[in-house]
């Protein structure tokens, strides 16, 4: 199991640019075989632009079953957590309707 | 040219102060523009935010701004020279107090010009203010910081401004906070109309908030900020949320039942740039440790 303390990586969650920087890292984990725990670690917020690129991006690369099975998060909050939840939960469907048509 | 502030100076007023100002092009209507206080009755967080717009826009322009004022009369119990002053307004442009008495007031954040590469600290520093008049840590603040994150997140996105003004007032009575926004730039419904130019200003207003609408302006954009500032400040916070761009306008307040209750209006008046005054509840925010789960 990789780790993944955001703040190791970058200063904060704040922008897309931030949110690659930690994208890149997951996926290297996903690549290599290995689940991955990211860690808020000092983190108090983020912002929707931060996690559609660290974690949305990823469904351009893996489904969402193989997120959910390898990918979790710890150290975060009520507000960190339903905004993953509600940005997969939204483009997830979104994605299911492309099919449907 | 002498302009005269409103007698109380809110959201209603501010549309036809704005046009004395500039014109529909943005243009000054003067090389000389006196702004006269001495009218001032009342003045709210909006007004100071859309002020602060207009002197910048009319010094980017090269217009020269002066200020008529009487002295703050702290006699009176309600003296809105007195509230600006304390504001640190003046100060801001002055580069001092009117009354060499006036101070910072405890329940206020004072007047700041803010580009997106200050964005993240003025927030954090915003956030730290608050929790400490609230008694609460930052991390219990999430949602309203997230909320204001996506603010500026759009303003560099979307306007051609990069910089928005912002003015926080606390009213510790009322258990509420008022947070002000604003930057002068084209306007949301600039931006929509141009993928859909049947759409009235307020009807555009209406479908950018949707989740998932995006006019791509950056390429990034998924369509997910305003959505999740009134989903944190109405649905999660009981707050309200009002947005003034170009002539439209948009509320959106907690029905009660924990549904948003959206309404928007056209008027007459113009809003040149995006307005987002936002008043949160202090008596709803709550500190929730929480493990993820994947539902």
């Amino acid at each position: 199991m990789g780790v993944i303390v955001v703040l190791d990586h970058i200063d904060r969650c704040y922008s897309n640019s931030d949110g690659d920087v930690i994208r890149k890292l997951i996926n290297d984990n996903l690549t290599a075989g290995n689940s991955t725990e990211v860690s808020f670690k000092g983190v108090d917020s983020v912002s929707s632009s931060f996690i559609n690129s660290a974690l949305i991006d990823l469904l351009e690369t893996y489904s969402f079953d193989v997120i959910k099975k390898h990918i979790t998060f710890v150290d975060s909050s009520r507000s960190i957590n339903d905004l993953i939840k509600k940005r997969f939960s939204f483009e997830v469907n979104e994605r299911k309707k492309l099919i449907s048509v | 040219m002498e302009i005269y502030l409103p007698n109380k100076f809110t959201k209603t007023s501010m549309y036809r102060f704005i046009d004395e100002t500039i014109d529909a092009d943005m243009n000054p209507r003067s090389n000389h523009i006196i702004f006269d206080f001495t009218t001032l009755k009342f003045i709210l967080p909006v007004g100071i935010t859309v002020l602060s717009n207009l002197i910048g826009r009319l010094r980017r322009n090269g217009t020269r701004v002066t200020f008529k004022y009487d002295f703050p009369d702290r006699s009176k119990k309600s003296c809105p020279m007195a509230f600006l002053d304390d504001s640190m307004f003046f100060h801001h442009y002055l580069h001092e107090t009117l009354d060499p008495s006036s101070k910072l007031r405890p329940t206020t954040l004072p007047l700041a010009n803010v580009a997106y590469s200050n964005s993240f600290q003025y927030l954090s520093n915003a956030m730290t203010w608050l929790s400490k008049k609230l008694f609460l840590t930052k991390k219990s603040l999430a949602d309203i910081e997230t909320a204001l994150k996506e603010i500026f997140n759009n303003i560099q996105d979307h306007s051609s401004e990069h910089e928005g003004s912002v003015f926080i007032q606390h009213y510790p009575n009322e258990n509420k906070v008022t947070l002000s926004i604003s930057d002068f730039g084209v306007g949301i419904p600039f931006n929509i109309q141009k993928l859909h130019p049947f759409l009235s200003d307020g009807e555009a207003i209406k479908m950018a908030i949707r989740e998932g609408f995006t006019t791509k302006t950056t390429p990034r954009n998924r369509g997910a900020g305003l959505d999740l500032l009134l989903h944190n400040v109405v649905k999660n916070n009981c707050g309200e949320v009002y947005i003034h761009s170009n002539h439209g306008i948009l509320c959106c307040k907690n029905d009660g039942f924990g549904n948003m209750d959206i309404s928007y209006e056209n008027v007459e008046g113009f809003y040149p740039g995006t307005l987002l005054d936002i008043q949160f509840r202090t008596d709803t925010i709550e500190n929730v440790e929480e493990e993820f789960i994947w539902e």
